[in-house]
């Protein structure tokens, strides 16, 4: 099953298998450590609604816009 | 020979530079703290070498923002190159490091925040990194100064690596196959920090936090900025200087050109350092005694928030209302720089992705943030009581500018072609502040406040009394008198404090202080004052960053903006 990861819900790992962006914004992600295949959870969803998803990623916490969330589409594991 | 700090933003690239070099740089605990470069020396065997610290980048392909641009460029210049990685991220920081693998320069590794990644149960295999990248690497904890005798001996044993160039996709299969391989994780418990950390990201818990820290913070200043001048220097000038002054004053005579210039004018036959405004009175005072505690409070306060790592967490909050100007929630860090002073906060917007969000947080910063030394005059004049004002008539400024810098930025979104990019950044660990880091920022900050104010003010305050003398400025303020009396209501010596805020600003509400306005009078005079024209550091850093066009578009906004709040609480009040 996969959802937007607007979608995770708090503390909850998965797995990125899809990002729908160009080319700017995927190597943009990268260089943050985000790539389809990589694990990430949900710290926080947003505090105001279409603000921004915080999730755990490779040791460290990224901030992602809410536009840009919603196009990353996860598979929720475990 | 040229030695380079390369790195990740916030891997404590800052740190090492002022561990190997003595040279002290602003360091924090957020990306995107050095924008511009840093250059020093330190002893490389024989000879000595000069070492760059290079702003934070994610990766050499395609950079993303101007600090980026600059980190690219530089690379070309270096012949050896340390890499600087978080430790506690190996797996995102090793992305960087293969791309400089490839990149034909000698490179060593300095495995940076080792006291953390054991405090975290991360276990990293040194020997076997080091085997695999091909290139020595050393454990450092930058804030301590360990490690780093090793990574310095290490810069002589710096190998060409020979990597063949891989594709994105390869990369990461490497990183991936590299971290299995010297990295182990022991289980712990989430500390209170990293608790307390996303608490404030979090729904529930996250604006009132942010409340408090705020209002927290806006009391915390003023109080210990008034403590300083209450307790400190007001004393010291009364008791201490003016017997001096008045010695000089009576030596004299009493008045004349020099009395005026070095004294200035008597009030009620006594020195009065707020008004007289001679160069050993109020050109001393206004900076030493007035601005100066509001200046050391303000920088300590924000120093603590840098180091504990609450801004990013006040990015991700306020996200959704800085859309609404045309940014993204990083864009809060330099506006907040801006209530500091605004030429740092001007440098800052190279952290912005494109020319556009530089343009729009610009022009907030310079029209609606009032630096901390025009803060600490606005308190001081308009939250007088003897002059019938308090911290109402404060807030009245306080709030018009913030209702400014709301409105211009929603219609700069609006007018202004392109769209605001999404928020993407890193949010670092919460820690325990370090107090040699924040004290070293403060007093780097001060002192760069003292050496830039105290020369301006003085040289300002001996332009004023001369031009006074002269009566060039009644020339002035005959031309400008409609806009001054019609539209603002303020007398027309008023222009005189207006044109000296190109000099400094704390300076012409100095002068503002000498006129006898009232209390109405007073808080149109110093939100004009904040709004209108830069001064003229703010001028040039601003014609530098965002070019002439630029620049003639903020002032544009500023001026129109300006005349327009003024007008309009010269009606309402």
């Amino acid at each position: 099953m996969t959802i937007q990861l607007t979608q995770l819900i708090v503390g909850q790992p998965a797995r990125i298998v899809e990002i729908a962006g160009g080319h700017h914004m995927l190597t943009r992600l990268a260089r943050m450590g985000i790539h389809k295949g990589i694990k990430l959870a949900m710290v926080s969803t947003p505090i105001i609604r279409r603000g921004p998803v915080v999730v755990a990623v490779s040791g460290s916490q990224v901030a992602i816009g809410h536009g840009m969330a919603m196009k990353i589409t996860v598979e929720p594991s475990g | 020979m040229n030695i380079l700090l390369v790195g990740h933003p916030n891997v404590g690239k800052s740190v090492i530079f002022t561990q190997l070099t003595g040279v002290n740089v602003i360091a924090s605990n957020y990306p995107g703290t050095t924008v511009g470069f840093t250059e020093g020396e330190m002893r490389f065997g024989e000879q000595t070498a000069k070492v760059i610290d290079v702003p934070g980048t994610y990766s050499l392909s395609t950079p993303s923002s101007k600090a980026e641009e600059i980190a690219l460029k530089m690379l070309e210049e270096g012949d050896l190159i340390i890499n600087v990685i978080d430790a506690t991220r190996l797996e995102r920081n090793l992305h960087l490091t293969l791309e400089l693998l490839e990149h034909r320069k000698p490179v060593v590794v300095a495995l940076n925040m080792w006291d953390d990644a054991q405090h975290k149960g991360i276990s990293i295999d040194v020997q076997k990194l080091q085997g695999l990248l091909g290139v020595p690497v050393s454990p450092t904890v930058a804030i301590t100064g360990e490690g780093l005798k090793v990574l310095q001996e290490s810069l002589a044993n710096a190998t060409l690596p020979l990597n063949p160039p891989m594709t994105e996709e390869q990369r990461w299969v490497e990183i991936g196959h590299i971290v299995e391989s010297v990295q182990s994780l022991h289980h712990r418990h989430h500390t209170f920090w990293e608790w307390f950390g996303d608490c404030c990201v979090r729904r529930s818990s996250g604006i009132p936090i942010a409340i408090i820290v705020l209002l927290s913070s806006f009391y915390g200043i003023r109080f210990i900025g008034e403590g300083i001048t209450t307790w400190l220097m007001e004393p010291a000038f009364e008791h201490l200087w003016k017997p001096l002054v008045k010695l000089i004053s009576a030596a004299l005579g009493g008045d004349g050109l020099l009395h005026h210039i070095l004294i200035g004018k008597l009030i009620a036959g006594d020195i009065d350092f707020a008004q007289s405004f001679g160069l050993l009175t109020t050109g001393l005072f206004v900076p030493l005694g007035m601005v100066f505690p509001f200046v050391f409070a303000f920088y300590l306060w924000l120093g603590i928030l840098e180091d504990i790592g609450y801004l990013p967490r006040l990015a991700v909050l306020l996200d959704r209302l800085m859309h609404k100007m045309g940014l993204h929630g990083w864009a809060i860090i330099p506006n907040l720089l801006g209530l500091g002073c605004n030429v740092p906060a001007i440098l800052a917007t190279r952290i912005l992705e494109d020319r556009r969000e530089r343009l729009i947080a610009c022009t907030l910063v310079s029209v609606a943030l009032p630096c901390a030394a025009l803060q600490a005059m606005i308190w001081a004049l308009v939250g007088n009581p003897a002059k019938g004002g308090g911290i109402g008539h404060v807030l009245i400024v306080y709030g018009v500018l913030f209702f400014s810098w709301l409105l211009i930025g929603g219609l700069l979104a609006r007018i202004l072609p392109g769209t605001s990019p999404e928020l993407l950044m890193e949010i670092p660990p919460y820690r325990r502040p370090y107090w040699p880091t924040v004290w070293k920022n403060l007093r780097l900050r001060v002192a760069g406040f003292l050496r830039e104010a105290i020369p301006v003010v003085l040289i300002g305050v001996l332009v004023v009394n001369i031009l006074y003398w002269l009566k060039v400025f009644d020339a002035l303020a005959l031309i400008t008198a409609p806009i001054m009396t019609k539209l603002l209501g303020l007398p027309k010596e008023a222009i005189i404090a207006v044109a000296v805020g190109f000099l400094r600003k704390d300076m012409a509400m100095g002068l503002l202080a000498t006129m006898d306005l009232t209390i109405k009078q007073l808080v149109v005079a110093s939100t004009v004052l904040a709004m209108f024209f830069p001064c003229i550091a703010t001028f040039i850093v601003l014609i530098k960053e965002i070019g002439w066009r630029g620049m003639a578009f903020s002032v544009m906004i500023m001026i129109v903006f300006s005349m327009l709040a003024g007008g309009i609480l010269n009606v309402i009040l």
